[in-house]
C-alpha cells in the first residue's frame, strides 16, 4: 500500500489564520501576524525496499572526502542515533572511496561528487544558511544543506522523519528505540528555518555544543556567525575609549600628548560614540576608516562569519553634539546618523570585497546595528496619505546593512499585537520601511529572578510570527545564560518550544505542549500539566488583572507574594508529589528513566519551593522548612543550577545550609 | 529477656544454602518482571537492583519450644533496595537441611508436636522478583513447668508502716532462654499494688501485703508469692533531706524547700507540715513561715523543721550563710562573689575583678543559675602569672553534678581548656595577656560548652566522672578559681546571662529562655505543643511570671486536658498541649518581673484555613460548537468552609495554544477548529486554590 503525504506548511499556515471571525470583545486569534513565506515542503511516500529489515541493513553514510566539521558532526550524530534507535552501527565512509550508484544504499551527506551525480542542486536563496533538502533518489537518501550548516541540521531532520527524533533540552531527547524494521521512504523534503539565523539565550542549549546544533541552533559568538569576537556592543571594543578619547597616555612613565586621540569620535556624554564626529568631515573619515580596518582584518581572520557588528553601548543615551543635533531634526531620531555611518562602513566593506585585495575573502555579509534604547526608534516618517513609513530624505539601509531592532521595556509576557505594544510594532513598521535586513533580540526571561516562572507562553508564538513577517534574518532570545545544567520555572519546555518556533514559527503550539508533556514527562504527564495548566492560568491572571503586566517585566521583582498565593504554591508542590508518587515503580524496573524522571520533575520543584521558602517561611515547621531548602540545594547541585542574582551562595547562606 | 538483635547477619552464611537447597520451593513463588509501561511499549530489561534485606527482631538466645505448648516466632520486616516495607512470609520446617524437608500448615498458632529441631524460613520479594530468605533454628524438648524458688531466709516477714523493705530474691527455674522476673506489693486492706523496685519498697498501709513474683520466659508464666504483716506507727515518718541554697540574700524573701514528713496513724498516709525555725548564730530558734522566709542577719545560720505527730517529734536541721548584697540599701556588686579568703573581689566600671593573693584561691558566685543555657563574659586584664583559670558548675539540687572547665596556656602560648582535667584539650582563641572581653556559653540541651571562638565541646562525665546527664535541677552554682598564681593575678567576670556587672549596675529583668514556636502554620484540631519555659535571676532570685495564652478571640484556648490557658492557671515550668478550634492567630505571653525589672516575650502560632474552596458548574456542557459559534461556559458557583468572597477565573485554552480570559459580559467567538478546554480557578481567601475543567470540539 503506497501512501502519499503531503504536507505543506503554507497550506497549514492558511488553514489556521482562515478564522477571521475575530470581535473587538474576545477573540482567540491575531489576524494581522500572519506569515506565509516559510518553506517547509514534505513531500514522502513509501517505497518496498526497507532501510533497515529485521534487524539488519546494508547502508553507509557517506561524506565528501573532505567534509566540513558541521556535516563530519551531522554524520556521526545520524550515526549515533541511529545506533540507539536501531541497534545498528552505520559505517561512515567517504564520496572518494566509491561511486554513486541509483542501486547502493547510501545515506549521502552534502557530498557534491554524488549530488551532481544525482542531479541534485541547492538553492542559497531558498535555503539560506541552514535549510535543507531531503531527498530519496534510487536506494539513497541524499541530505544536503546550501551551506555546511545546513546539511548538519538535516541529519537531525531525516532523524525526525525516520525515528520521530526530538530534542527537548541538553539532558532529554525523544527517538523510537527497538527499531527492527524500517522502510525506506521516497522523500522530497525542503526545509529552511523561517529566521534564518537563530541563537538561542540559555547556556543549557549553548554551553553544549551538540545540544545547540540539536535543537536548531548554531551559536551566536562563534566564528560561523559573527567576524569580531564582541557580539552586541561592541563599539568600544572596536573603537576603544582608552585608546582614542584619553588625551593623555604615559610612556616610558612620562606623560605625553596620545597621537590617536580623537575626542570628535565620542559623544558629548562621554558614554557613546559620536556618528558625526561632531560635524568634522576629517575626523569623520578617519573614524570610518579605524571602523573598516577593524572589520576589514576581522573578515580576513574569519573566514567563515558573515556579521560585523558596530553596536553601541548599552546606555540609554546618546551623542547631543550641534551636528547631531541639527541631524536629530532632519532624521527625527539619534538612529540617523547612526544608520549613516553604518551604511559608509557597508560600502566600504562591500567596495574592498569586490577589490583584489578583498576578491579572497568576499561573502555574503552583513554590518549590524543595534535598535536599542535611544537608538530604538528608526530615522522614517510616517506619510498619512500613503498611510505608510517612508525614509526621511531619502535615507535607506545600505543593502549590506542589517538593524537589530531591540526593545527592553516591551512586556515580553502579552502579545506584539496588543494595544499596549503598539509603539513597538510602529517602530519595527518603521524600520522595515528603510531596511531590507531586519534582525532581532528578544528576552524570555526575569533577570531579577531566575528561579521564578516568566509566563511568555501566550505570546512568544505572535512574536515570531511577527519578527518572521518583518523579514527578520537574524535573532538573538535572551534567556537565563547563567545556569550551566538546567533551567527551571517551565523554561525547559519554553526553550524547546522557541527552538521550534526559530524554525517554524507557524507550529502547532499546542500540540507541541501535549507532544513535550507526553515525551518527556512519560509517566507522570498527567500531573506535571495539572500543575503546568494550573500555573498558565494563574500567570494569565495575573498578567491581565493582578498588576504583572508591567513595562521592562524582565528586571520586574515578581517575587511578591501578591503574585503567588500559598495556596497556589501548595497546589503545585502537591501536582509534583504526586508525579514523584507515580513514577516511584519504574526505579525498580528501569533506574535509569526513574532517574531521568526524577530530574525532570524536581528540576520543576525547584522553582516552586524557592517561591514557597523565600515568601512564605512562616507557614512551615522548621523541619519541613529544611526538608524544602536541603531539596532546592540538592536538586540545584545535582542538575546544574549554579546561578541566582545576586549569588546563590549567599541565598544558601542565608538559608542556613551552606 | 529485653535485649534483642537483629539477625540478618547471623543468619548470613546460611542463607546461600538454603536458597539452593530449596530453589523449586522459591520458584513456585517467583514474581513475574512487571512490564514497563514506558513509551517503548515493550518489556524491558529489568535493571539488576539490590535484594530485599529481612530484620528479624530475634533475641540473643534462641528460646527453645516446649512439646504441645505454643511457640511464637520472631517478628520480622522487610524492606526493598529502596527502603519499601514488603511482606514477609513465614514457614516453618522440619528436616530443612535434608531431602525429606517438609514445611508445616499452621494458622494462628504454631504448636509442635514432635521433638527435635525445627526451622524457621521468613521469605520476602521485591517488585521485580528478587527474593531473600532468612532462617533460624530452634528445637522442640521436653521440661517441666516454669518455676522460681524464693529465698526467704533472710526476710522481714513483719514490719511498721512506712518502713522501707527488701523483699525476698527470687531463683527462676526450668525457663527456656531469658527468663524476666517482676515483683509486686499488694496491700491487702487498700488493694493498691505497689511495684517492687530493685528489690525494695514502702509499705503506706497497715495489715498484710502479698509479695508477687511474676516470672516469665518466651513461653510460659509463673507466679509465686508469701506475705508480710505490716504495723502500725505513731510518730512522724521523714524521708530524705532538703536542700538549702549555699547563700541567701539579706532581706530578701525565699520559699524554703519542703520536708518530706508523713503520718500513717489513720489508715491512709498523710502529709505533715513540719514547722520551720531559724536559728541565727548565738540566738534562739525562731519559728519562721516557709513560704515567705527573709533572712534577717548575715554570716551563718541554721534551719530546723520540727514534725509533729501524737506529741512525738521527728526533727532536721540544715546549715547556709547569709549575705548582705545590698538588697535593701543598693547593690554591692562583689558581695555576690563569696570568698573565704585568698582572692580579693573589686567592683570596677565594667566588671567585678578577682584578685588572687594564694597559690590557688576561689570565688563562689552566691545565686544558682539558670542551666538551660548559660553565659558568662569575662577579660583577663594583667599579665599571666597563673598557671589555670577554672570555672566549676554544680547543679544546685545535686552536688555531685560537677563540671570544671579549666582554661591553661600551653609550652607554646597558646591557650586551651579541658574539661574536668581530662586529657583532651580544646583550642579557644583567649589569650591571658590581652585586655579583651571572652565569653563561655553552656547550652543544656546540648551539654556543649563552647569557650571564646572554640568548637561547642559536649560534656560527657562529671568531675566525678560520671555520665554527665545535664544538671538535672535546671539550676547551677558558679565558681572560679585561679590556680597556680605565681604572682598577683586576677580575672574580671564582666556579664553574667544578661545581667551586666559593675560597681552601682542595677538589677537586670529576669532571664528567660524559652524556645519560640517553629513548626508553621496549624490546621484547626491539630495537636500544638508549647514547651515550658526557662526563667531565673541573676542577681534576685525571685520573680513573678505571667504566663497565658490569647486566642484570636482575645479569649485563653483551653488544653487538652481542659484546663484554660490564662494567667491564673498557667505554669511557666510546664509544658502544655492544645487543640485550635479556630482559625487565626493564637498568642503566647510570657512576662517576668522582679523588683528591679521586668520582661515581656510573646510569640504567635497561626492557626490557618487549608481547605480549598468547592467550584460547582451548573448544567452539562455542550461538547460540540460550530466555527463562528459563541460560546457560554457553564456557570460556576465557588462555595468554601470560610471564606465569603472567593475570587474565580475563567480562561479558556484555545487550539492555538493560547489562554483567553472568558468575560461573561463580552460575547467570546469560536473561531479556531479544534479542542477547547474552560478553565476555572478559585482562591479563597486563605489563599487555598481549587482548579476544574471541561473540554469541548470546534468543528467546521
Amino acid at each position: 500500500m503506497k501512501k502519499f503525504i503531503r504536507i505543506i506548511s503554507i497550506v497549514l499556515c492558511m488553514m489556521l489564520i482562515f478564522s477571521v471571525g475575530c470581535k473587538k470583545e474576545q477573540t482567540t486569534t491575531e489576524t494581522q501576524n500572519g506569515f506565509t513565506d516559510g518553506v517547509h515542503i514534505y513531500e514522502i511516500s513509501e517505497t518496498n525496499e526497507y532501510v533497515v529489515k529485521e534487524g539488519k541493513t546494508d547502508y553507509k553514510i557517506v561524506i565528501p572526502a573532505d567534509a566540513d566539521n558541521m556535516i563530519v558532526i551531522g554524520a556521526e550524530e545520524f550515526q549515533l542515533f541511529f545506533e540507539e534507535a536501531t541497534g545498528i552501527r552505520l559505517e561512515i565512509i567517504t564520496d572518494a572511496e566509491i561511486e554513486f550508484s541509483s542501486s547502493a544504499k547510501h545515506i549521502i551527506f552534502g557530498s557534491e561528487k554524488f549530488m551532481s551525480k544525482a542531479g541534485i542542486s541547492t538553492d542559497y536563496k531558498v535555503l539560506n544558511r541552514n535549510g535543507y533538502i531531503i531527498k530519496t533518489v534510487g536506494s539513497s537518501i541524499f541530505v544536503c544543506g546550501a551551506h555546511v550548516e545546513g546539511t548538519m541540521f538535516g541529519a537531525y531532520g531525516l532523524l525526525e522523519q525516520m525515528f520521530e527524533y526530538d530534542c527537548f533540552s541538553n539532558s532529554a531527547y525523544y527517538l523510537k528505540t527497538d527499531v527492527t524494521d524500517l522502510k525506506l521512504m521516497n522523500y522530497n523534503i525542503t526545509n529552511a528555518p523561517d529566521i534564518e539565523i537563530r541563537h538561542s539565550g540559555f547556556r543549557t542549549v549553548i554551553g553544549d555544543t551538540k545540544t545547540m546544533y540539536r535543537m536548531g541552533y548554531i551559536s551566536r559568538t562563534d566564528g560561523s556567525v559573527l567576524v569580531h569576537e564582541a557580539s552586541s556592543h561592541t563599539l568600544n571594543a572596536i573603537i576603544s575609549r582608552d585608546k582614542y578619547n584619553t588625551e593623555k597616555i604615559m610612556v616610558d612613565g612620562v606623560e605625553v600628548d596620545n597621537p590617536d586621540y580623537h575626542p570628535d569620535w565620542f559623544s558629548t556624554c562621554g558614554q557613546q560614540w559620536c556618528f558625526t564626529a561632531h560635524g568634522n568631515d576629517e575626523e569623520l573619515a578617519l573614524m570610518q576608516e579605524v571602523v573598516f580596518e577593524v572589520a576589514k582584518n576581522a573578515f580576513m581572520t574569519n573566514l567563515k562569519g558573515s556579521v560585523f557588528t558596530i553596536g553601541v553601548e548599552d546606555k540609554n543615551t546618546n551623542c547631543a553634539c550641534e551636528e547631531c543635533s541639527r541631524k536629530l531634526l532632519i532624521y527625527k531620531a539619534p538612529s540617523g546618523v547612526y544608520l549613516e555611518f553604518a551604511n559608509a562602513i557597508a560600502e566600504k566593506i562591500k567596495v574592498w570585497m569586490e577589490s583584489d585585495e578583498g576578491k579572497p575573502y568576499a561573502r555574503e555579509f552583513l554590518v549590524k546595528i543595534i535598535a536599542y534604547q535611544k537608538h530604538e526608534a528608526a530615522p522614517a516618517q510616517y506619510n498619512e496619505a500613503t498611510g505608510k513609513f517612508e525614509p526621511i530624505q531619502g535615507l535607506v539601509a545600505h543593502d549590506n546593512v542589517t538593524v537589530e531592532f531591540s526593545p527592553s521595556t516591551i512586556d515580553f509576557q502579552v502579545s506584539i499585537h496588543d494595544e499596549e505594544n503598539l509603539p513597538y510594532r510602529q517602530s519595527m513598521a518603521q524600520w522595515q520601511a528603510i531596511c531590507k535586513n531586519i534582525s532581532g533580540f528578544a528576552h524570555t526571561v526575569n533577570f531579577y529572578h531566575l528561579f521564578i516562572p516568566y509566563d511568555v507562553f501566550n505570546s512568544k508564538q505572535d512574536q515570531y510570527k511577527w519578527l518572521a513577517a518583518a523579514n527578520t534574518v537574524w535573532f538573538y532570545d535572551e534567556g537565563d545564560m547563567r545556569q550551566t545544567g538546567a533551567v527551571t520555572g517551565w523554561n525547559t519546555l519554553k526553550v524547546y518550544l522557541i527552538s521550534e518556533l526559530g524554525w517554524d514559527v507557524n507550529i502547532d503550539w499546542a500540540g507541541k505542549i501535549d507532544h513535550f508533556f507526553d515525551k518527556y514527562f512519560q509517566e507522570a504527564a498527567e500531573p506535571m500539566r495539572k500543575f503546568f495548566d494550573s500555573y498558565r492560568v494563574h500567570s494569565k491572571n495575573m498578567i491581565d488583572n493582578g498588576g504583572m503586566n508591567v513595562s521592562l517585566s524582565i528586571n520586574f521583582t515578581s517575587l511578591q507574594k501578591k503574585f503567588w498565593p500559598s495556596g497556589m504554591l501548595e497546589l503545585w508542590s502537591d501536582y509534583i508529589d504526586q508525579a514523584l508518587e507515580t513514577i516511584s515503580d519504574i526505579k525498580y524496573y528501569d533506574l535509569d528513566r526513574y532517574n531521568q524522571l526524577y530530574d525532570r520533575i524536581t528540576l520543576e520543584r525547584i522553582s516552586v519551593y524557592y517561591m514557597m521558602v523565600a515568601m512564605y517561611s512562616d507557614r512551615y515547621g522548621e523541619e519541613e522548612l529544611l526538608k524544602m531548602k536541603l531539596a532546592v540545594r540538592e536538586d540545584c547541585d545535582r542538575l546544574g543550577l549554579n546561578h541566582l542574582p545576586p549569588d546563590l551562595n549567599k541565598l544558601w547562606e542565608q538559608w542556613g545550609i551552606q | 529477656m529485653k535485649k534483642r538483635k537483629i539477625l540478618t547477619a547471623v543468619f548470613s552464611v546460611a542463607l546461600s544454602a538454603s536458597t539452593m537447597l530449596f530453589a523449586s520451593a522459591c520458584k513456585e513463588e517467583a514474581i513475574q518482571p512487571p512490564v514497563s509501561s514506558s513509551n517503548k511499549g515493550e518489556i524491558e530489561i529489568i535493571t539488576k537492583i539490590d535484594k530485599p534485606t529481612i530484620v528479624i527482631d530475634a533475641l540473643e538466645e534462641i528460646p527453645n519450644a516446649t512439646i504441645n505448648k505454643p511457640y511464637k516466632f520472631f517478628d520480622a520486616t522487610a524492606f526493598d533496595a529502596y527502603g519499601v516495607e514488603i511482606d514477609v512470609n513465614v514457614k516453618v520446617w522440619r528436616f530443612y537441611h535434608s531431602e525429606t524437608a517438609s514445611f508445616i500448615d499452621f494458622s494462628e498458632q504454631f504448636i509442635p508436636t514432635e521433638y527435635g529441631t525445627y526451622t524457621v524460613e521468613y521469605s520476602a520479594t521485591d517488585k521485580v522478583g528478587n527474593k531473600v530468605i532468612e532462617t533460624y533454628n530452634f528445637s522442640c524438648v521436653e521440661k517441666e513447668a516454669l518455676d522460681a524458688d524464693l529465698d526467704l531466709s533472710s526476710v522481714l516477714t513483719e514490719c511498721e508502716v512506712g518502713d522501707e523493705i527488701e523483699v525476698a530474691t527470687a531463683t527462676p527455674k526450668n525457663f527456656n532462654g531469658e527468663v524476666n522476673c517482676k515483683v509486686y506489693a499488694v496491700s491487702t486492706n487498700s488493694g493498691v499494688i505497689t511495684e517492687v523496685v530493685d528489690g525494695k519498697f514502702v509499705p503506706t498501709y497497715t495489715g498484710d501485703y502479698e509479695i508477687k513474683y511474676e516470672v516469665k520466659d518466651y513461653n510460659e508464666t509463673a507466679i509465686k508469692s508469701y506475705t508480710i504483716e505490716v504495723k502500725e506507727y505513731d510518730k512522724p515518718k521523714v524521708y530524705g533531706d532538703v536542700l538549702l541554697a549555699k547563700y541567701y540574700i539579706l532581706g530578701c524573701e525565699y520559699k524554703l524547700p519542703e520536708l518530706n514528713c508523713v503520718s500513717y496513724m489513720n489508715g491512709e498516709p498523710a502529709k505533715i507540715q513540719p514547722d520551720v525555725y531559724v536559728i541565727y548564730d548565738g540566738e534562739v530558734p525562731e519559728l519562721v513561715d516557709a513560704n515567705a522566709f527573709v533572712p534577717e542577719k548575715e554570716g551563718p545560720f541554721r534551719i530546723k523543721y520540727v514534725a509533729t505527730l501524737n506529741g512525738k517529734t521527728e526533727e532536721r536541721t540544715y546549715l547556709s550563710t547569709c549575705v548582705d548584697t545590698g538588697y535593701e540599701t543598693g547593690i554591692m556588686i562583689e558581695k555576690y562573689f563569696y570568698v573565704e579568703g585568698g582572692m580579693q573581689v573589686t567592683p570596677l566600671d565594667f566588671g567585678v575583678k578577682l584578685t588572687a593573693r594564694e597559690e590557688t584561691c576561689g570565688a563562689d558566685f552566691i545565686n544558682a543559675l539558670l542551666s538551660r543555657t548559660f553565659t558568662m563574659t569575662f577579660a583577663f586584664d594583667q599579665a599571666n602569672n597563673f598557671e589555670k583559670f577554672n570555672v566549676y558548675f554544680e547543679d544546685s539540687a545535686n552536688s555531685d553534678i560537677r563540671v570544671k572547665i579549666g582554661m591553661f596556656k600551653t609550652a607554646t602560648g597558646e591557650v586551651q581548656f579541658s574539661i574536668n582535667d581530662g586529657a583532651s584539650t580544646y583550642k579557644t582563641v583567649i589569650d591571658f595577656n590581652e585586655n579583651a572581653t571572652f565569653s563561655m556559653n553552656y547550652d543544656e540541651s546540648t551539654r556543649s560548652i563552647v569557650v571564646g571562638d572554640s568548637v561547642p565541646v559536649m560534656i560527657r562525665r562529671d568531675l566525678k566522672g560520671n555520665d554527665f546527664k545535664g544538671f538535672t535541677s535546671g539550676s547551677m552554682y558558679v565558681s572560679y578559681e585561679l590556680s597556680g598564681v605565681n604572682s598577683t593575678s586576677s580575672v574580671s567576670v564582666e556579664t553574667i546571662d544578661n545581667q551586666t556587672l559593675y560597681e552601682g549596675c542595677d538589677y537586670a529583668a529576669p532571664y528567660v529562655v524559652y524556645n519560640r514556636y517553629s513548626d508553621g502554620y496549624k490546621r484547626v484540631g491539630d495537636l500544638i505543643e508549647i514547651d515550658r519555659i526557662y526563667i531565673g535571676g541573676v542577681l534576685l532570685p525571685n520573680f513573678e511570671v505571667e504566663y497565658y495564652a490569647k486566642g484570636p478571640d482575645g479569649n485563653a484556648p483551653k488544653d487538652v486536658s481542659g484546663i484554660v490557658m490564662n494567667k491564673e492557671n498557667m505554669m511557666y515550668n510546664h509544658s502544655y498541649q492544645f487543640r485550635p478550634q479556630t482559625e487565626g492567630k493564637y498568642s503566647i505571653n510570657i512576662s517576668a518581673e522582679n523588683p528591679g525589672k521586668s520582661a515581656f516575650y510573646s510569640y504567635s502560632i497561626v492557626v490557618d484555613d487549608f481547605t480549598p474552596p468547592i467550584i460547582t458548574l451548573e448544567g452539562e456542557a455542550e461538547r460540540q460548537y460550530k466555527l463562528g459559534d459563541e460560546l457560554t461556559v457553564l456557570k460556576a458557583t465557588v462555595t468554601d468552609n470560610m471564606s465569603e468572597t472567593n475570587l474565580l477565573c475563567i480562561y479558556i485554552y484555545a487550539p492555538d495554544g493560547v489562554l483567553y480570559q472568558y468575560n461573561e459580559n463580552e460575547k467570546f467567538i469560536l473561531n479556531q477548529v479544534g479542542k477547547y478546554t474552560v478553565y476555572y480557578q478559585a482562591l479563597d481567601e486563605a489563599e487555598n486554590v481549587a482548579m476544574t475543567s471541561y473540554t469541548f470540539e470546534v468543528v467546521k
